[in-house]
């Protein structure tokens, strides 16, 4: 449970219980403060000393306010702490008017002034039920030029300076209101005093906070203002605080969320899952990343990490390394020689940025996984018995230099197998590393016995579900399909990159059924020709799917590609030679024309089925 | 070892351009390798030698980009010199569509150097 939440509205609440008809009255005698301490966490940098200032700033006032007003001021430093917590301007300025009400006011509205000079109110407090209903029907943005010159409001914003009015009468309603409509609703208020201050921002006034007593009777004067000038002083502080970390939480979020990838490639036989938790408190999104993406030669390359630190730095420098990991995985290299590029490249010009990570890239055919490590967890992998093996790991992180470097360790995944990569928040959110680990490796178990569509996602759900996010959590798990009976089935958009999707998948299957090199070829070349052929001629621009099905029965491969398109007139030149390749290399070719579409049958048989090698 | 990138290496032996094509040629990449055998073809004025002796995968989209650059070259009085090793999947679908009738097609790169300096004995 965030103990954000809490700081955020139980004090308030408990400030508004007491009874507003003497509460905060100046010069009332009144109920001494509850000794509550400042709730909630202190998760801001400079809070403290935030406070500190705010602490001192009371206790030079107090020096100058009589007995009474002690007490306000004792709930002014509470309020202070209270809105120095609020990650966002708007949530500073909702929880200060809600802490001035009813002991400081009747009514308080902040007012923020736009860039454009438009006057919003964004946040008001009332006493009264019904002045809020009001209030609610007044709500609209001002230009600060159309508010007449004697409005408190523009000239507190104006000067620069508070604007006390002791009593409010008809001639100052007259000399605000806007036109007759807006001076029935001022009437209605029943406003009789009222305080103005300016919130003087370091670079321009950010806005203006009202008091007005309404209804209490309370008669506002110079002498007040110590406790109300406070209050501002911190609200701006608290306003331009949050406001920088609003801006720096949207900045990171962003950039996390643009360093992620919208899909994860296509993988024939394998079902790849992945699965992201940003940390909850909002201005700690950290530096995690994954990424999945095919090699050219068609293997599928996995990287994921945890830059170190928290925020818009760390999101800059995950910006940096996942890019630079693809760039060095298309160059041919192997992980362990990819990551010491990249941790080189970290090094260069003095730069600190430190990261963990694994690299590793998995052949969808021969189903071998090379990888290496940096600084980073052990990957795991399941069996579909439920045995699960902590896979070896090693090597400094990245943008640390170590004598040692990086080390490629390959594993082969049987059909079934379930691999799993993911950040150290994963199995730190419980109370230590083994402990973590200890539970990871059974849901891992779980989940390898009893196959489902999203692993990642399931993993971290069984892991953390009871845990507050206090750190980012990224999860990829690639389960190889075991095989099955009915043989291989896939669905793929007619673009050129089906081709070599297809080829790969036909590959598989033929390794799996021992076929022999020219038997392979022979497999690779029909289903590459047929898909080649409805990439080029089924579809219109628009695109459409490709079917794949690849099974083994009857002592035969057989691999069936099926297009829902009209069957267009194929330019003579393409279609010919494919064809007779196709005839050429497998055993037997048909093609089936409906007016559903084309389905392209190629049989291949099996020789010597399991007796020969499988093609390297 | 399938650590070999799908891709095109452009390189001059002997003063004759020389592309070679590694891993596979299929759609995906058959209008990159036509790209790269014209910048090839504009290089030299007696003709290109094409391997496909580190080639992968080769199937009729090679097939036709060969043909088209043959008959291309033949405007220009250039050479297609081939290099299609037996017993390698590229040289048997070169074999099945006919190809082998139609341009010269060799063991080896030295192999067609060999013919390109017979030819030309003056370089």
């Amino acid at each position: 449970m965030t103990t954000r939440a809490d700081s955020g509205r139980d004090a308030p609440t408990g400030l508004r219980a007491r009874d507003p008809d003497d509460a905060g009255r100046p010069g009332a005698p009144q109920p001494k403060a509850p000794g509550r301490p400042p709730a909630g966490p202190h998760g801001i940098e400079g809070q403290a000393l935030q406070e500190a200032e705010a602490a001192r700033d009371v206790a030079e006032a107090a020096r100058d306010v009589a007995e009474a007003a002690q007490v306000r001021l004792t709930l002014v430093a509470r309020a202070g702490a209270l809105i120095a917590e609020a990650r966002h301007p708007v949530e500073a300025l909702r929880r200060l008017v809600r802490s001035a009400v009813p002991a400081l006011a009747d009514i308080t509205v902040a007012y923020r002034l736009g860039e454009r000079g438009t006057l919003r109110p964004v946040a008001g407090a009332y006493a009264d039920p019904a002045h809020r209903r009001l209030a609610r029907a007044l709500q609209t943005s001002i230009p600060l030029d159309a508010l007449p010159g004697v409005h408190p409001v523009a000239e507190a914003i104006r000067t620069a300076r508070p604007v006390v009015l002791p009593s409010v009468g008809e001639a100052v309603l007259r000399a605000v209101a806007l036109d007759e409509a807006h001076l029935a609703a001022l009437r209605a208020f029943g406003l009789t005093s009222g305080v103005v201050l300016p919130l003087l921002g370091r670079e321009r006034v950010l806005g203006a906070l009202v008091f007005a007593a309404a209804g209490s009777g309370r008669r506002y004067g110079e002498a007040d203002l110590p406790p109300f000038e406070i209050l501002a002083r911190q609200c701006t502080a608290a306003v331009e605080q949050a406001a920088l970390f609003a801006r720096e939480h949207r900045i990171a979020a962003t950039m996390q969320r643009a360093s992620l990838p919208r899909d994860l490639p296509i993988v024939p036989g394998v079902e790849l899952s992945a699965s992201y938790r940003p940390a909850t408190r909002e201005a700690e999104v950290g530096g995690d990343w994954y990424d999945a993406f095919r090699l050219p030669d068609g293997r599928l390359a996995l990287s994921l990490g945890d830059v170190a630190g928290r925020g818009l730095r760390a999101a800059v420098a995950m910006g940096q390394v996942r890019p630079a990991l693809r760039a060095a995985a298309l160059e041919g290299a192997s992980p362990a020689a990819v990551l010491d590029r990249v941790s080189r490249l970290l090094q260069l010009d003095g730069q600190e940025e430190m990261a963990s990570a694994i690299f590793g890239i998995f052949d969808p055919v021969t189903l071998a996984f090379t990888y290496a490590t940096a600084g980073h967890p052990p990957p795991l992998l399941g069996r579909p018995d439920g045995r699960v093996e902590v896979l070896p790991h090693g090597g400094p992180p990245l943008g640390i230099w170590c004598a040692e470097g990086y080390a490629d360790t390959t594993v082969t995944l049987a059909p079934g197998a379930l691999l799993v990569l993911y950040t150290d928040g994963l199995v730190e959110a419980t109370r230590n590393l083994t402990e973590g680990l200890r539970r990871l490796m059974g849901v891992v178990g779980d989940q390898a016995r009893a196959p489902g569509g999203q692993a990642a996602a399931a993993i971290q759900h069984a892991l953390l579900r009871h845990e507050e996010a206090r750190d980012d959590v990224a999860v990829v798990v690639l389960r190889v399909q075991p095989i099955v009976p009915d043989g291989l089935r896939l669905t793929l958009p007619a673009r050129p990159s089906a081709v070599r999707i297809a080829r790969q998948a036909v590959s598989r299957l033929a390794a799996e059924a021992g076929l022999d090199r020219r038997q392979t070829l022979g497999v690779q070349v029909a289903v590459s020709e047929a898909v080649s052929n409805i990439i080029e001629h089924a579809y219109g621009p628009a695109g459409g799917p490709i079917h794949l099905h690849a099974f083994l029965a009857e002592g035969r491969l057989t691999v069936e590609v099926r297009d829902v398109g009209r069957w267009r007139t194929p330019r003579e030149e393409g279609r010919g030679r494919g064809l007779a390749l196709m005839r050429a290399l497998a055993d037997r070719v048909t093609i089936e024309r409906g007016e559903t579409g084309t389905t392209v049958r190629v049989d291949i048989a099996l020789r010597c089925a399991g007796a020969r090698p499988a093609a390297p | 070892m399938p650590a070999v990138q799908g891709g095109f290496t452009s390189a001059f032996v002997e003063g004759i351009p020389l592309v070679e094509v590694r891993g596979d040629l299929d759609l995906t990449n058959v209008r990159e390798f036509e790209r790269v055998l014209e910048r090839a073809a504009r290089t030299d004025r007696h003709g290109v030698i094409v391997s496909l002796a580190g080639t992968a995968y080769f199937d009729s989209k090679g097939v036709h980009a060969l043909l088209r650059f043959a008959e291309r070259l033949a405007t220009t009085r250039q050479r297609l010199m081939v290099v299609a090793p037996r017993g390698e999947s590229a040289r048997r679908i070169l074999e099945i569509a006919g190809v082998v009738e139609l341009m010269p097609i060799y063991e080896s790169v030295q192999e067609a150097l060999g013919s390109v300096h017979h030819q030309f004995p003056d370089g």
